[in-house]
């Protein structure tokens, strides 16, 4: 009696079972998540910000139409995957070489004008970390990019 | 006596119901389909291709007309898919057009969750009609998409929100075996990067008061922390009680709305589509309006049915 209720309930709520199934097995492989977003926590984090050349910070989403965070997880990601690697670079080099990478993407995102305008992008690294009964933020910049200085055709 | 079935009843939702959610759903697709502005520029690298851009190549996704193309293609679907005519052929259409941008959107190394519960929708949507039209020899339903289609696809869409936010609660536990809320007291330093991350995309700091004095609390007194974002995980590990019939889909709703709302005010973190999602399919506001405007009438009808009081005489003598 209890295995055929069991099995009705199944059949029953198969979307259910199969979405949690699916999900968890799929991880994240878009459309389907296992939303692992604040699943964990750590007592440091961080995040990443681009300047101009000058080293002013530029509006991520009106200047390259991508919000810090997506930059973030971009620029995480890059460094994981190099540091899977067979023969890793050094932790610093894994970074200057992700920065590199993203800054080039985002500068294939700006007009001519606005690259000579911005003469060149910085990707600086923040860490926040637990200090003093308050939070600390530290800044490193990881990349530089330079572009076409101004005047140049 | 109640049963185990009893537990869960089995809803059957009216066609007045399940066209006010397909016309809720097709206009939150509508406002939340990746801008092209969001879009990486055409002919860009995809360096972390994910879904189905792991083995097959979306780049043409990317070329401005295209992109024209399956915004105009998702304006039609939604139309169509709002009427509830030729259903199993209108959600599948919707599917394709949410599918290649958000997935090109999430091939740049940066998995956003914004599109994800709409497009598994409309995924458990599409496979549901045509199992539903296919399995029972109901292939005329293709085109007619009779009320019945349309209560199971409903069914089917809870069942979907209810698992996936489970499945949300259960990574938490995997993550932190078993300790997340008390982990939550490390949430001051996620807020902290969440709030400059939010400058950096505009160079102006959100408004968040409510976030900032809550943060300050935490950080004060870090048991603050589970008290405030602990119910949240319990309201994700009991979604499934959306299942267990109308009044609990209700609950259920409202408090998964309220919960991205306050996460929204407090880490100005949006996730709008989920908390529509779960109004229009589990609070389903035009069915409590109906049953209320219903039970306020009987209650009229009754009133002047029943016979004069010694009361309501003096009144009406005193009327005339």
């Amino acid at each position: 009696m209890v295995g055929e209720g069991m099995i009705a309930h199944l059949r029953r709520w198969r979307w259910f079972y199969a979405s949690i199934l699916i999900g968890g097995l799929a991880g994240e492989r878009f459309p389907f998540s296992n939303w692992p977003m604040y699943s964990s926590f750590s007592a440091n984090s961080g995040y990443v910000y681009v300047t101009d050349a000058s080293g002013a910070p530029l509006a991520h989403l009106a200047t390259f139409g991508e919000s810090s965070a997506r930059l973030k997880k971009q620029f995480n990601r890059d460094v994981g995957s190099a540091l899977a690697q067979a023969a890793p670079p050094g932790r610093d080099e894994a970074r200057r070489r992700s920065g590199q990478r993203l800054l080039t993407r985002l500068a294939a995102r700006l007009t001519a004008s606005r690259q000579q305008e911005l003469g060149g992008l910085q990707l600086v690294y923040v860490t926040i970390r637990y200090a003093g009964g308050g939070l600390r933020r530290d800044e490193t910049t990881v990349a530089t990019l330079a572009l076409a200085p101004p005047g140049t055709p | 006596m109640t049963t185990r079935r009893d537990l869960a009843p089995e809803v059957t939702f009216a066609w007045w119901e399940t066209l006010c959610m397909r016309i809720g759903f097709a206009l939150l697709l509508c406002h939340e389909y990746p801008p092209a502005t969001r879009l990486p520029p055409p002919g860009s690298e995809l360096p972390f291709p994910n879904g189905l851009a792991q083995w097959l190549d979306l780049g043409w996704g990317l070329v401005p007309q295209v992109y024209t193309g399956l915004h105009a293609a998702l304006l039609a679907a939604a139309a169509l898919y709002a009427s509830g005519v030729a259903f199993p052929l209108a959600a599948p259409l919707l599917l394709v057009c949410y599918l290649v941008p958000a997935t090109l959107l999430n091939s740049s190394g940066a998995i956003s969750h914004h599109y994800q519960l709409m497009t598994l929708l409309l995924l458990a949507q599409t496979l549901a009609a045509w199992a539903w039209c296919l399995g029972r020899g109901r292939a005329a339903a293709l085109w007619s998409s009779p009320a019945a289609l349309h209560s199971w696809t409903t069914r089917v869409s809870l069942q979907v929100v209810a698992g996936n936010y489970v499945l949300s609660a259960l990574t938490k536990l995997v993550a932190t075996h078993g300790t997340w809320i008390w982990a939550t007291h490390l949430m001051p330093v996620q807020f902290e990067k969440t709030r400059w991350q939010l400058f950096h995309d505009r160079l102006s700091m959100p408004e968040l008061p409510l976030g900032a004095a809550l943060n300050d609390a935490c950080l004060a007194h870090p048991w603050i922390c589970p008290l405030f974002f602990g119910p949240g995980l319990l309201i994700e590990l009991f979604a499934f009680a959306m299942l267990f019939g109308r009044r609990w889909a209700l609950l259920l709703g409202a408090a998964i709305a309220l919960m991205h709302e306050l996460v929204a005010a407090t880490m100005g973190l949006f996730f709008r589509p989920h908390a529509a999602i779960a109004i229009i399919y589990a609070v389903n506001a035009p069915y409590w309006s109906a049953r209320a405007t219903r039970r306020a009438r009987g209650a009229r009808a009754r009133t002047d049915s029943r016979p004069a009081t010694a009361y309501s005489r003096t009144a009406r003598t005193t009327r005339s």
